[in-house]
């Protein structure tokens, strides 16, 4: 590859010659540029110059030998950071000792510019740009949550079923079957301590009255119900159940028999809520659960309020 | 680049750009004009740039922008600048500070000197940026910097010559 070392250039090829950066090739050709300009070569440096380095170890005043404009291009280089050791070692130690030089350094120094950080740009933040997102754009993201919106409320509801014509509700009825029930002719007082003897006999008709105590009841039903578009968790129950018993003194007990006791939750929807409003609420509680189990307890215990009653009576 | 990456840009480039032309063209209300319109056209195609070669980019819009009011205005004031420059001759050198010495031989540069001494020295850029931002070869970067300092070294010599 030609290297076009012209007059515009010559001055680089000669720092990176002395820089000893030049390839083989490119300073065979920046030797011929200055061979074809000799008043180029002549102001650079003096043809003998060039043989210098070859001889560097048997002549140790080589500096003399450098001209001006050889010194200043190894001074502009030093303040560039482009020169390399070998000449820095060698421009160095002229700065050191000759003072004419130092004083060239030090002019040359003076020409590294230094930027007032006091200018500043005045109007800094009118450069700045920020995306904005059209209002268009919220405005149709707007309808577009609401319509999604306004169409679950509408899906949500549909399966709510309305009870008296007015109240949507939805029941679920829990159905059991007691075993091994067996009467006892007594029953644990509200303390559960004292065991009370059962001596109403009815006389007329030769029967009395007893509790019958069922095992420990569990419930066949799911743990946890979900709960679906429901809205209101009000909850009605209703059971019937004969767990007091009459029968008559002068025949045996009766056989053990499956009874069944069948209860119903209900849930109602308040009548005062809105379709609407009732919908939102159901998308915030379409995942929580009701807790069966709870309400169970409270189904066990109005059952045994209502045995107690009428047992006493 | 994003648009917050355009604005790192602003606030870490944006001082550094307008001190770079105001040196070179010595105009308050052009250097502005000339920041202003450099981001805005790297703005418009901040999409496509790579936030990495932002700010060569930018230095190089602003340096074609500024080069183009340049020749404009050279054009135009020719006369009255071969004027001022006569007046110059009269400089009371005993009276000027370093900074405007130096200010002022930055001044004698031709252009092109002026504008890579710029960016060598107040953005530190390398001799091959340079040529980037500039659209000129290493080798003519480092001859132009070469030159421009011998002409800043002269400069400031003489003036160390009068106040001695």
């Amino acid at each position: 590859m030609k290297f076009n070392i012209n007059i515009n250039n010559y001055e680089a090829f000669w720092i990176d010659y002395l820089d000893g950066n030049l390839t083989k090739h490119q300073e065979n050709e920046f030797m011929e540029f200055l061979e074809q300009n000799p008043l180029i070569a002549g102001n650079l440096i003096d043809v003998e110059d060039f043989k210098l380095p070859v001889y560097e170890k048997e002549f140790p005043e080589k500096s003399a030998l450098y001209n001006n404009n050889q010194i200043e291009n190894l001074l502009i280089a030093k303040i560039e950071g482009t020169i390399s050791s070998e000449n820095d070692a060698f421009i160095t130690n002229k700065i050191k000792k000759d003072r004419k030089i130092a004083n060239l350094y030090s002019i040359y120094k003076k020409t590294v510019l230094v930027p007032d950080t006091k200018i500043v740009f005045p109007n800094k933040k009118s450069l700045k740009k920020t995306v904005r997102v059209p209002l268009f754009r919220y405005v149709s993201a707007a309808a577009g949550m609401i319509i999604i919106l306004a169409v679950s409320v509408y899906f949500l509801n549909i399966n709510i079923k309305p009870i008296n014509n007015e109240t949507p509700s939805i029941s679920a009825k829990l159905k059991h079957t007691i075993h091994n029930q067996h009467i006892k002719d007594s029953f644990t007082n509200d303390e559960h301590k004292i065991l009370t003897p059962i001596n109403n006999v009815n006389p007329e008709t030769n029967t009395s009255f007893a509790k019958i105590e069922n095992e420990p009841i569990k419930l066949n039903v799911p743990k946890r119900l979900q709960l679906h578009k429901v809205t209101k968790l009000d909850y009605e129950i209703a059971f019937s159940t004969t767990n007091i018993m009459e029968y008559r003194n002068d025949l045996p007990p009766p056989q053990k028999q499956n009874q069944f006791v069948e209860y119903t939750i209900e849930y109602k929807k308040s009548k005062k809520e809105n379709k609407f409003v009732a919908g939102l609420k159901n998308i915030v509680n379409l995942s929580k659960e009701v807790d069966v189990i709870e309400k169970w307890e409270n189904i066990k215990k109005k059952k045994e309020e209502f045995l107690y009653t009428n047992l006493e009576k | 680049m994003k648009s917050k990456e355009y604005n790192i840009i602003v606030d870490k480039h944006a001082d550094g750009l307008y001190r770079f032309i105001l040196s070179n063209i010595k105009d308050e209300f052009k250097a502005q004009d000339i920041v202003q319109d450099s981001f805005e056209r790297l703005w418009i195609n901040h999409e496509s740039v790579d936030f990495t070669k932002a700010k060569s980019l930018l230095f190089k819009i602003a340096y074609n922008r500024m080069i183009d009011i340049i020749r404009r205005d050279k054009r135009i004031t020719n006369s009255d600048e071969i004027t001022n420059r006569h007046a110059d001759s009269n400089f009371d050198y005993q009276q000027l500070e370093l900074r405007e010495i130096i200010n002022n031989a930055l001044e004698k540069l031709n252009d092109i000197q002026r504008s890579v001494i710029l960016l060598r020295d107040y953005e530190g850029y390398t001799y091959e940026e340079i040529g980037e931002i500039t659209e000129l070869s290493e080798s003519q970067v480092k001859v132009y910097i070469f030159r421009a300092r011998q002409h800043l070294k002269n400069y400031i010599g003489k003036f160390e010559e009068v106040i001695k």
